[in-house]
């Protein structure tokens, strides 16, 4: 290793641990709002914080409601947990828990965000 | 075809400079195509969706020691384009040549000016974390949100990771051509690559 490898290796290592700990931060919003979009509509909104036992339901979208999307909510946490779409990618995802992120199912035109007052993207908003 | 001689400055016909560019658009695109057939993602459910191995980047890399700056920039660009139009589109094109031209911004001072400070795998890591920045740049703009900060350790580490493998391979690579007297033995290149007289 030369000189400016070590550096780089610090400089890495510092990086990782302040982008983990950032992205680990939890959202401090007393609300937590899920957004269930399909076609850009709004079809549903879900205070996930104030949320105290699982919910779950499906989403029918297409032209003649043949595409399903089932939406499972917990508190502080959404999820697609089944769809029919081809690429399942929306299931594959697991998980979301903070502000900002998203899950989309293209192919359904469905997106799943949850907004929030505070945390990151309150403020960089 | 005479091998130049160690320590020759240009030894290249504008023709063979010609082919080596085509030969690397060519090696790129086959690479990606390699690339596609082990999808790193899969074997990362939901922990990394998007992360690449960066295979391209070896071309990038080695291009850089044996073309000049503008060749180099026209093989990116070439690659780039091409393997849009034949797997992508737009959104993929933009995504693509975001990653890869600051990639090469980044690399280039430090393959001229770094020779023996840094190693190669030090550059092909500030390459992959240029081009995974480049990415995140993209996205963040097409989607108008900031939130994808939360993805940045995985793309920092995976830059590591795919970075060090690739800047190993472009190693072996160049060390591979510089003893078999195919290229010729710059100051940019023995600074990263030692080689002992006669060798």
């Amino acid at each position: 290793m030369r000189r400016g490898d070590r550096l780089l290796v610090i400089v890495l290592v510092v990086a990782i641990a302040a982008s983990w700990i950032i992205a680990r931060l939890p959202a401090r919003g007393e609300s937590l709002l899920a957004e269930i979009k399909v076609d850009g509509k709004v079809v549903q909104t879900i205070d996930l914080a104030k949320l105290t036992e699982p919910l779950e339901f499906t989403v029918y979208s297409g032209s003649s409601n043949q595409q399903t999307n089932v939406i499972r909510a917990e508190t502080g946490r959404i999820r697609v947990v089944a769809a029919n779409c081809r690429e399942q990618l929306d299931v594959r995802q697991g998980w979301i828990t903070r502000p900002g992120q998203s899950i989309i199912c293209l192919p359904h035109r469905l997106v799943v965000t949850i907004r929030g007052e505070s945390g990151v993207d309150g403020i960089i908003r | 075809m005479a091998a130049p001689a160690n320590g020759s400055a240009r030894p290249v016909s504008p023709a063979r400079r010609l082919v080596t560019m085509a030969i690397f658009v060519a090696l790129a695109l086959a690479l990606s195509v390699v690339e596609n057939l082990f999808p790193l993602a899969a074997f990362l459910p939901g922990i990394a969706p998007g992360v690449k191995l960066g295979l391209a980047n070896i071309v990038t890399l080695t291009a850089l020691f044996l073309l000049s700056i503008p060749e180099v920039l026209g093989v990116i660009i070439i690659r780039v384009a091409l393997s849009a139009a034949l797997a992508g589109g737009l959104s993929y094109f933009l995504f693509s040549i975001a990653g890869a031209l600051l990639a090469f911004a980044a690399m280039a001072p430090l393959v001229y000016r770094a020779g023996r400070f840094v190693s190669l795998a030090s550059v092909s890591v500030v390459g992959a974390l240029a081009h995974n920045l480049g990415q995140l740049l993209v996205a963040a703009l097409l989607t108008r949100t900031l939130a994808i900060v939360y993805y940045l350790p995985v793309l920092l580490i995976s830059a590591a990771a795919t970075g060090v493998l690739v800047g190993l391979t472009t190693a072996f690579v160049l060390r591979a051509l510089a003893k078999s007297g195919l290229i010729a033995h710059t100051p940019r290149l023995v600074a990263f690559i030692p080689l002992r007289d006669g060798r």
